[in-house]
């Protein structure tokens, strides 16, 4: 407390040590990485998502599904003589760390491709710079719109819009006339909730009653005792992709409610029926992946994945990570050489055909495939099946 | 009988929250100090149950046994590396360093367990129907060990020898040593049953909230609002200011949509604090610091 | 006693805070590149927030686990000017200044009945609040975030270069240095000391504390507002977790190892937060359980915090002249 003047220069000394300790640290990872590049055997992918935070398990997912997909291209020889090799940063779910995280991807390590952020704030702010720094990236999030309009931007996942679109496709295919939305209330589900209405407008459902839900929560017996007491004939739940969307549909049977529960792909995991329970073999979900019948490429990826990692069923997110790689690896084999607008340019021709359906890019859209790429999957006794009638 | 289901799941929102805020009253009134790591403790009992379980240990009090064992050693460690060396810079370091300690715990057990929330077999299965309205035994279960840990502790703390001297630990520790009172021995022992009672109530709560996940610092500011509505000095008042907020909140779930009802949660905290600072059933008056 | 910690705290000169300022400026001319630059922002713009919050809890010894609340003000105050009905930046940051002013200026009532433990749980509770309201859906975007938020453009020159955009955050950190030094300096951050060392003998001698207590906050969430409001439009996308609960924590934490009340180290512990938070390879987990151990290390062997070490050096020193020293954290201990 008493510190005299002379303290006070030691702390600003410090303080440029500080400093200029950071400065170095990047200048050096700037060193080492361009002469790994220069070695030229070795094509690194950028990967920006959030393997911690709040959404860290969004991230762990995903990097699942991409590194198996490395290792498959590895294995095969690579891409045109070229290893494959993913360089990392997580951005911990922060918008600041993910625009710093993509700009040292882009210009210390150098790197022509990014894939994710999978989290659409994220997606929104790094976006612009994609162009900016001529680097070809492709986003693990369900919104065209982020990356429509822009030159290298791409998005695997089939779009949030479309998933609601299957879901209400799927319920007048079974007479639903009535129905009611309980919805997380975090940015997937809040689309996922105008989506749906609007997509059930147009398809002459009407909706009573509108629930949202807060995925850091575990008590729903408010939101689902509302949904029962107005005794629609279907619900459709809209989950946030974590624990609590198990919970939810638990909520739903537990107050009684006996129609149909019809859910977005968050009801497609495998963890599910272990937290729901029973309730899991009522619910239908609009999936991305052909779950319950497994057929072909699906199933060989399945297979692949159950192998690699003490047989997990990989999520849908999983999937995605794993698509993405594959894109990219199409489109730097295509494009001949590793450079962002050529590889972004050979990704658009490539109208490439995935497990998750076709990517039919053009100058204007840039999402995913569309409402008919989803399939209902249900659970039987705790495993996928196909829904059961 | 919505009405009742709801009265149900609040009251065993509160338990949890009593629970929390059980913690927050031990440590208090015997130490002074206000522990920022009440909830993630109890997330860790919740794992290391978890871990009991998948072990392949499937008998219920075993578990619990084992569990509250670990919580009272771990809470013993935790005084000796938290509180007992950051103590003597004064409280306010105390405090800081058990925010510090949320972070260590909140963090820490994201890299032992993976950071996504994992479910929990119900330790008590089944439950009664009564008519439309259905009742768990996880949940009685839950509102008998509040009920009991409550009584428990009233009784400690206003009854025994060492209760006393603990108490009389945290108001004057002077005093309290010139009259024989051991003061960090009497710390020592409230934070192991601080801890010890975190991690029993994550293996009980384990069930319905899941093991794991982010849910520490939100049963951190939940339980404390729950204590300080009732009263923080009070054990009867803890209990209560708990089991208030949890059924006030399932009723407010049911007319405001989900999201609006933290905010009011929040607004309502402050305002108690401003005008009732004593809370609804604290015992006396009393200055805050 | 007080008089003479008071003018050292100040700092009487404006040396320290010229020191800063030649390495604010001095690291663009370390050839950072835009990834260093923009890990430069993130240290500037933590930085400029903890000191705000540094004024609250050293200057007036008033705990307050909520600024992120404010930078939330300032962020989302700006960014929603800008984008929605598109006032110029400057014009959109002093209106979202002010509102953090009004909000500021509310909590310095709260905090005229709550101490310590009670003021902490009810800011983080206030800041917990403005973070769930902006979790929810509508017209700023809700948890989906608010986008794309327009460059900050001043006088026609539009900050799109990284250099141009960490020089007026680092511009802005040196101007917030200077107020608050000039701040500490004056008859009202003597009354600010005198209120935390010991607010019955303050107002014995004729401080209003009413008043420096309102004020203070009001400019501590000013500040904050500050921070948050040049950070939005930078990142060209802002949402709720950038001003969650466990920001809040963070600042508290660069400001505990700044140690309490000096606003340079302030600025050292959100370099030390934030640099650690991006650099431990991979995983962000790691860096926040290190984190929390170094608090505890530092309440248990250094409770004044980086700037307690030349402290600790003199102490050290005067040990061996037979001197002795005591150690103990600012204010409240008591």
């Amino acid at each position: 407390m008493r510190a005299p003047m002379r303290g006070r220069s030691a702390l600003a000394v410090l303080a440029a040590a500080a400093l200029t300790a950071t400065a170095c640290g990047t200048s050096d990872s700037n060193k080492s990485d361009a002469s790994s590049d220069g070695a030229g055997s070795t094509y690194t992918i950028g990967v920006l998502n959030s393997t911690t935070g709040e959404l860290g398990a969004v991230g762990q997912q995903e990097a699942k599904g991409m590194d198996l997909a490395v290792e498959e291209i590895n294995a095969a020889g690579g891409v045109n003589g070229h290893q494959l090799k993913l360089e990392t940063v997580d951005d911990q779910g922060s918008v600041n760390l993910a625009t710093a995280g993509f700009k040292k991807l882009a210009t210390s390590s150098k790197v022509p491709i990014v894939i994710g952020p999978g989290i659409s704030a994220t997606a929104k702010a790094v976006a612009p710079l994609a162009d900016q720094y001529d680097v070809t990236q492709i986003l693990l999030v369900a919104q065209p719109e982020v990356a429509n309009g822009t030159k290298n931007v791409f998005e695997v996942p089939l779009p949030g819009k479309a998933n609601a679109e299957a879901v209400v496709k799927y319920a007048s295919s079974k007479g639903i006339k009535n129905a009611s939305i309980i919805w997380a209330n975090n940015p997937y589900g809040q689309a996922g909730n105008s989506d749906i209405t609007a997509a059930a407008k147009s398809a002459g459902i009407s909706i009573v009653n509108s629930e949202g839900f807060d995925p850091a929560k575990f008590d729903f017996t408010a939101q689902a005792g509302k949904v029962a007491s107005a005794n629609p004939e279907a619900v459709f739940l809209w989950g946030a992709g974590g624990a609590a969307d198990a919970l939810v549909l638990k909520a739903v049977r537990a107050s009684g409610y006996k129609g149909k529960v019809i859910g977005d792909l968050t009801y497609s995991t495998s963890t599910i029926p272990e937290a729901a329970g029973e309730a899991a073999d009522s619910v239908v979900s609009l999936t991305a992946v052909n779950y319950g019948a497994p057929e072909g490429e699906t199933k060989k990826l399945i297979d692949a994945y159950k192998a690699r990692y003490n047989n997990e069923t990989p999520t849908v997110l999983s999937v995605y990570a794993y698509v993405a790689v594959k894109l990219a690896a199409a489109g730097i084999e295509k494009a001949g050489k590793f450079e962002g607008p050529a590889i972004s340019a050979a990704i658009q021709s490539l109208n490439f055909e995935s497990v998750v359906g076709k990517m039919e890019y053009t100058d204007t859209y840039r999402g995913g495939p569309n409402a008919d790429a989803f399939k209902p999957v249900s659970f039987k006794n705790g495993e996928f099946a196909p829904p059961a009638e | 009988m919505h009405i009742l289901d709801l009265l149900v799941s609040g009251l065993t929102l509160g338990s949890i929250y009593a629970l929390v805020a059980l913690g927050f009253h031990l440590v208090f009134k015997m130490t002074g100090i206000i522990d920022f790591a009440q909830g993630d403790k109890v997330v860790i009992g919740g794992l290391l149950g978890l871990t009991l379980v998948q072990q392949g240990l499937s008998t219920v009090m075993v578990v619990l046994l084992l569990v509250v064992v670990a919580g009272l050693l771990l809470g013993i460690a935790y005084d000796a590396i938290v509180i007992l060396p950051t103590q003597r810079n004064g409280a306010l370091a105390a405090m800081a360093a058990t925010v510090g300690m949320t972070l260590v715990l909140a963090h820490g057990h994201h890299l032992v367990w993976g950071p996504d929330p994992k479910p929990f077999p119900p330790v008590f299965a089944g439950g009664i129907e009564l008519g439309p309205l259905r009742v768990s035994f996880q949940s009685m279960v839950i509102w008998a060990v509040v009920v009991a840990v409550g009584v428990g502790l009233a009784l400690l703390m206003g009854r025994s020898r060492t209760g006393r001297g603990m108490v009389a630990a945290a108001t004057d520790p002077l005093a309290a040593t010139a009259v024989g009172v051991n003061v960090s021995r009497m710390r020592a022992l409230s934070f192991a049953l601080a801890f010890g009672l975190a991690a029993l109530a994550g293996v009980l709560v384990a069930p319905i909230t899941l093991a794991g996940g982010s849910i520490g610092t939100a049963l951190t500011i939940k339980g404390f609002t729950g204590a300080v509505l009732g009263g923080l000095n009070s054990t009867k008042g803890v209990v209560l200011g708990a089991l208030l907020l949890g059924v006030v909140e399932s009723q407010l779930a049911a007319v405001l949509p989900n999201g609006n009802v933290d905010p009011v949660v929040f607004v309502a905290l402050v305002i108690i604090l401003l005008l009732m600072p004593n809370g609804l059933f604290g015992l006396r008056r009393q200055r805050l610091a | 006693m007080p008089d003479k910690a008071l003018a050292v705290r100040a700092g009487r000169h404006l040396a320290p805070t010229l020191i800063a300022a030649v390495i604010l400026i001095g690291y663009v001319f370390t050839d950072p590149g835009p990834s260093g630059l923009a890990l430069g922002v993130n240290i500037t713009v933590a930085a400029i927030a903890s000191v705000g919050l540094t004024l609250a809890i050293g200057g007036a010894g008033q705990f307050s686990l909520g600024q992120a609340g404010f930078m939330a003000i300032g962020g989302y105050g700006t960014a929603y000017l800008m984008l929605a009905h598109e006032v110029q930046f400057l014009w959109a940051l002093l209106a979202a200044v002010l509102l953090a002013l009004v909000v500021g200026a509310l909590v310095g009532y709260i905090a005229l009945r709550l101490h310590g433990n009670y003021l902490a749980m009810a800011t983080l509770a206030v800041s917990s609040g403005i973070y769930a309201l902006l979790v929810l859906p509508g017209e700023l975007g809700g948890a989906n975030g608010y986008a794309p938020i327009p460059f900050p453009e001043i006088f026609g020159h539009k900050f799109i270069d990284p250099v141009d955009q960490y020089l007026l955050v680092a511009v802005t950190l040196i101007l917030v240095l200077l107020v608050s030094n000039w701040l500490l300096a004056s008859r009202g951050g003597k009354e600010l000391a005198a209120i935390r060392d010991d607010e019955v003998a303050a107002r014995a001698v004729g401080v209003n504390i009413t008043a420096r207590k309102v004020q203070i906050f009001a400019l501590s969430a000013v500040i904050g507002a500050l921070a948050g409001g040049v950070n939005g439009p930078l990142q060209t996308a802002i949402d709720p977790s950038l001003y969650s609960p466990a920001v809040s924590i963070q600042m508290f934490v660069m400001v505990i190892l700044g140690g309490l009340g000096n606003i340079y180290g302030a600025v050292l512990g959100a370099a030390l937060v934030t640099w650690l938070i991006a650099a431990v390879p991979g995983n962000g987990s790691w860096a926040l359980t290190i984190l929390g151990m170094v608090v505890i290390a530092f309440m248990a062997l250094l409770p004044d915090g980086l700037s307690g070490l030349p402290k600790l050096a003199r102490s050290l020193l005067g040990r061996l002249r037979g001197r002795t020293t005591e150690g103990s954290i600012t204010g409240g201990s008591k």
